[in-house]
């Protein structure tokens, strides 16, 4: 009972902190919320076009109880994270044998140059074509999106490692393996996780259309379902939902960073 | 601002669409939507990252405030400018494709979504090579107009040199 009380006191006081942090943000959001609330109350537009903020939370109340937004977002996060954890493990190795190999960086930087400003939403057909409807193409589509973010980043850095300290160790016996697992990747560590800050929301935008383009369950499916059937309340819920996940995706990240101080980009300079 | 900019902007297309129907207007603001927020937020820091003595000098020698915004603000901004433009470049295929792909009568997100499901794979990847042609020729011509317009900055220097 005190433990609980104590631990509620403590949420309170960490609430009130981030309240009196973001006390700007607050209030910008708030304005739009009573502008909005405001214009549907008025009457401004059909509530086909604008449903009332209550409604919306109303409608968010119901799909999460009912337990299909949930599940939604469970299938599209589960996607997301796969796509990019693939991204991830792809971008640093070729990131790092683009670094360390005259000839791999002869293979990939035409590809990565080429790849890199592609639209990656383009392959959503031949992805659909080659892996099917299910999660697999959605996944390995998003792995295409963040990866080159990641191979640029990772090639970038570990190409700029300090020269003196490879001599060190080369000269001091490490293995050309050893170089790479204790020198290289580490020096590359916050060049890494500032590429998957910006990958983050690229995975979450490219899950996000490849279902509202393809279908297949997820958050974009039902959102285009409920588009079609003029379920605004729905929508509404759901493209909130949408932006809440990609905020505190970031703000997750941030916490990381703050977290692993070897993560930092000014870490070690 | 920041709330809306992990945001994927494709999710407004069943908004958009609802407000403005299917066409040229829905898209067209989803891209303009996309777009316009790298661009703020690389402006914003841009500006924000003037060195006070760079002011502080313009001022003493007189600028007016109007002056100090097209000298002194705009220029240092300029890189960053490009920057958020050449990332909004990007958003802008990727939201125009989508948007295309959801709903639309034309362009190549609907000619390709549209041999895909014909079953005529040959045109569906001679489409997706030309939007990856154009796409890479876009950023390089971006690339190629910022280079000129930056031909006094530091970073053009280093190039040359």
């Amino acid at each position: 009972m005190i433990l609980s009380a104590m631990t509620a006191g403590a949420i309170a006081a960490g609430m009130h902190r981030w309240v009196a942090g973001n006390l700007r943000s607050i209030a910008s959001i708030m304005i739009i919320l009573v502008a909005w609330e405001a214009a549907a109350w008025l009457k401004l537009t059909p509530p086909l076009f604008l449903p009332s903020v209550a409604a919306v939370v109303a409608t968010l109340a119901e799909v999460i109880a009912d337990g299909s937004l949930p599940l939604d977002l469970a299938v599209s996060l589960y996607r997301t994270f796969a796509g990019l954890a693939l991204a991830t493990l792809l971008g640093v190795a070729l990131g790092i044998a683009m670094a360390r190999s005259a000839l791999m960086r002869w293979l990939l930087d035409p590809l990565v140059a080429l790849g890199f400003p592609a639209p990656k939403i383009a392959f959503i057909p031949i992805f659909i074509l080659w892996f099917g409807i299910e999660s697999a193409s959605k996944i390995l589509l998003v792995a295409f999106a963040c990866v080159f973010p990641v191979v640029i980043a990772t090639y970038d850095a570990a190409s700029s490692v300090n020269r003196t300290i490879i001599w060190s160790a080369l000269s001091l016996g490490s293995s050309r393996v050893r170089l790479t697992w204790r020198i290289i990747l580490p020096a590359c560590y916050p060049r890494i996780f500032a590429a998957l800050r910006v990958a983050v929301p690229v995975a979450l935008i490219t899950t996000f259309t490849c279902e509202m383009v393809a279908g297949g369950g997820g958050m974009g499916a039902t959102l285009m379902y409920a588009q079609r059937f003029f379920e605004s309340p729905t929508v509404f819920a759901y493209i909130v939902t949408m932006l809440a996940v990609g905020l505190i995706f970031d703000k997750a990240m941030l916490a990381l960073r703050d977290h692993f101080p070897a993560w930092r980009e000014d870490s070690g300079r | 601002m920041g709330a809306t900019y992990s945001l994927p902007k494709t999710a407004l297309v069943p908004l958009l669409i609802l407000w403005f129907g299917i066409g040229n207007t829905m898209a067209i603001t989803a891209v303009y939507l996309s777009a316009l927020l790298p661009v703020v937020v690389h402006t914003y820091h841009g500006v924000m990252a003037t060195p006070p003595v760079l002011v502080w000098s313009a001022q003493a020698l007189g600028t007016s405030a109007r002056k100090l915004l097209w000298q002194v603000f705009l220029p240092h901004a300029l890189p960053d400018v490009f920057t958020g433009i050449r990332i909004a470049l990007g958003f802008s295929f990727v939201v125009a494709l989508s948007a295309e792909m959801i709903a639309s009568t034309a362009g190549i997100g609907r000619l390709i979504f549209m041999y895909g499901e014909n079953g005529s794979y040959d045109y569906m990847f001679a489409a997706v090579t030309s939007i990856v042609v154009v796409a890479f020729i876009a950023d390089r011509a971006l690339l190629l107009l910022s280079a000129a317009c930056l031909r006094w900055h530091d970073s053009a220097v280093a190039m040359e040199a």
